[in-house]
């Protein structure tokens, strides 16, 4: 295995903040209760979701950069899907997480919040890439158009998850003038497992990422052989 | 048993004999708290994830490998 160290440093951190995450001591808050602890696992979600689809648009980016039908072209291509499919992954989980969380703090799974509303935008925009994708049918064409989209997908992620909500009424800590977890609530003890969750995560999506692209890379050296096999005895 | 299988054996039963020493304390003594369940069952599902894709990160470098010695030959 291919630089096994950090898929090591992915597990343990992972494991660690789990278990202290669930074992651990935390602040007891008034409304938040207990369910501060999903800060554990709910915001690493988000994290890992902006680093994965930064690292979609940096790899469309890459792709536009180079020539025109290379082999390093497709490949950028490749990895910035992979990477979005992680994204998306994540922020499936994200969503689920901040929706349990909403439930007990907020009284409801889902709230006209521009925050969450702003959330469930950012996956149907991504959700829209996959749907783009699929209706090109020339690989190029089809890498080239999804490239430029997942660049303007990407700024109007930030736009509905980052910008929008600061600037209007939101329930959500860190939006709307509520502070967030940051400035007072999250002690000492609590960052000693918030931000090695967050490393665990992110380190984790770039593992299953990179399983995913040489899975894929694979299947395409297969395919190419084959195509040569069947053109030789044609 | 490869040397590598062994040692990610090794981790999971010690991170798994903490596990269930520090659960078998805190277990309450009555019933109603189904936080330690929620817990094991979570941290069973985390396991079996990392395995599988410890598993399947082994079998696609083995692939590669044969594809890259298919390719010099």
């Amino acid at each position: 295995m291919k630089g096994i160290w950090w898929k090591i440093l992915a597990v343990v951190l992972i494991l660690y903040s789990f278990i202290f995450g669930i074992k651990g001591d935390i602040p007891h808050l008034p409304i938040l209760r207990e369910t501060i602890r999903n800060l554990y696992f709910h915001v690493p979600m988000w994290f890992a979701m902006i680093v994965m689809m930064g690292a979609s648009m940096i790899f469309g980016i890459k792709h536009l950069a180079e020539k025109d039908g290379s082999k390093s072209q497709l490949e950028n291509d490749t990895k910035s899907v992979l990477f979005a499919t992680t994204g998306l992954v994540f922020s499936t989980l994200g969503l689920l997480t901040g929706m349990l969380w909403a439930k007990f703090t907020w009284g409801a799974y889902w709230t006209n919040d521009p925050k969450l509303n702003g959330t469930a935008i950012t996956i149907l925009i991504y959700l829209a890439y996959f749907v783009l994708r699929g209706s090109v049918e020339d690989r190029e064409k089809r890498a080239q158009i999804s490239a430029v989209y997942n660049i303007f997908a990407f700024i109007l992620m930030i736009v509905f998850i980052g910008i929008l909500p600061r600037l209007t009424d939101s329930l959500h800590p860190g939006n709307g003038g509520n502070p967030a977890f940051g400035s007072y609530d999250l002690d000492n003890g609590m960052r000693a497992v918030f931000y090695p969750a967050v490393l665990g995560w992110i380190l984790f999506g770039f593992w299953l990422t990179n399983v995913k692209i040489r899975l894929k890379r694979v299947a395409q050296t297969l395919d190419k052989k084959q195509e040569r096999y069947y053109e030789s005895i044609l | 048993m490869s040397l590598y299988s062994k040692k990610i054996t090794a981790l999971a039963a010690i991170i798994g004999m903490s596990f269930f020493g520090k659960a078998q304390q805190a277990m309450p003594q009555e019933g109603g708290n189904n936080l330690e369940v929620v817990f094991g069952v979570v941290l069973i599902i985390l396991l079996g994830m990392f395995a599988y894709l410890f598993y399947i990160d082994k079998k696609v470098g083995r692939v590669e490998a044969k594809m890259n010695e298919l390719k010099k030959s």
